[in-house]
């Protein structure tokens, strides 16, 4: 069975009437993803949000929605988290210090924790992991932001990333690789952005082919589970309501 | 039987956005961003060449070896722009002979007709 693949980290204008969204998700289709998230302002409303996903849908294309966090403190993190997590299929946060971090990777209801792309900002190290292992937060890596930098600062980033990939494998935290693209020609296709992390960060083709496909779709799969009405608490779902139950034998 | 020494892949890209003027200029792009990513030693591996492109169609055939592939896979995705023009390279196909590539360029030029029209 051929794999589906997800882009979860698309930071593209999607315009106000959706036809930016329209042109993206066509792209994005015929490179070969099945899923992609764009990131989306905390305040739009749910009617708003199923427009954008029938808009997607009619181009072939399943949207998740996703909302990003750059708490500047443990408080904001929280707070955003209780009025949000019911909202969005997917929270990313930017952790912008080393509390945030901390606070983020042992929150259940955080999905992807991203990190600045100057190296002594990025706050996962192996207490991270610990905390991150134990929560279902996984470590997202943005790609085409990285071909932005200048030759040092890459090769600093580089070196940094390689050792978090690593931490990452080792504590059994999910990658997921995704582009960051912010406009529609900077994506590219998923075979090509795994080929770009195994080699950059030391990872194996399959492991990078996982980290834009089997992962990204596990996370989504599992927080529409949750945000669906027959969710009842983790390995409980309602399977059928009406009368005809047998309530007793 | 005789084993070649080194085995080859011929990879098919087709280049969205602006485009290299000549084929020089392509090789160049492409082995300048070789050259940033895995420096000398590893575009030395690579064993890369461009064997034909058309600038109209912005379609290109390129050669490299079989054991590096992922290096010039990797260096083509690197690309974002040519003169600070924006530009991406998508490989469309991958074949062990150059042969069985050009037979099988007709059916996925149909596929590209769709980027060309509503990609942007």
């Amino acid at each position: 069975m051929s794999r589906k693949f997800a882009d979860l980290h698309v930071r593209c204008d999607i315009g106000p009437d959706g036809e930016g969204l329209r042109s993206i998700t066509r792209r994005a289709r015929l490179l070969g993803f099945s899923l992609l998230a764009i990131p989306l302002s905390p305040g739009t409303t749910k009617k708003r949000l199923s427009e954008l996903k029938a808009i997607a849908e009619e181009e072939g294309i399943d949207l998740a929605t996703r909302v990003d966090l750059a708490p500047t403190s443990r408080d904001e993190l929280l707070s955003s988290l209780r009025r949000l997590r019911r909202k969005f299929e997917l929270i990313g946060v930017l952790c912008q210090n080393k509390r945030v971090a901390r606070v983020a990777a042992r929150d259940r209801r955080v999905d992807l924790l991203s990190f600045s792309l100057e190296p002594r900002k990025r706050f996962f190290d192996r207490a991270e992991a610990e905390l991150a292992s134990s929560s279902n937060c996984a470590l997202e890596l943005d790609l085409m932001p990285l071909l932005e930098l200048s030759v040092r600062e890459r090769v600093r980033l580089l070196r940094r990333l390689r050792a978090e990939v690593a931490l990452a494998e080792k504590g059994g935290i999910p990658i997921v690789i995704s582009s960051g693209a912010t406009e529609a020609i900077l994506m590219r296709k998923p075979r090509e952005l795994a080929y770009l992390a195994s080699e950059l960060f030391d990872m194996s083709l399959e492991e990078a082919l996982d980290a834009l496909s089997k992962r990204p779709l596990e996370i989504v799969e599992r927080n529409r589970a949750k945000l669906s009405p027959d969710f009842i608490a983790p390995g409980i779902r309602l399977i059928r309501r009406g009368r005809d139950c047998p309530l007793e034998r | 039987m005789p084993v070649r020494e080194v085995r080859k892949r011929y990879l098919a890209i087709y280049i969205d956005g602006a485009r290299p003027e000549k084929l020089d200029e392509l090789e160049e792009l492409i082995f300048s961003s070789l050259l940033r990513l895995f420096g000398e030693i590893g575009a030395s591996k690579a064993f890369f060449k461009v064997i034909s492109y058309d600038v109209g169609e912005g379609l290109a055939i390129i050669r490299c070896g079989h054991k590096h592939m992922g290096l010039i896979r990797a260096a083509l995705a690197a690309i974002t722009d040519i003169r600070g023009r924006p530009t991406a390279l998508h490989v469309i196909d991958v074949s062990g002979t150059s042969r069985a590539l050009r037979k099988r360029l007709p059916s996925r030029l149909a596929d590209l007709r769709f980027i060309r029209g509503g990609g942007s």
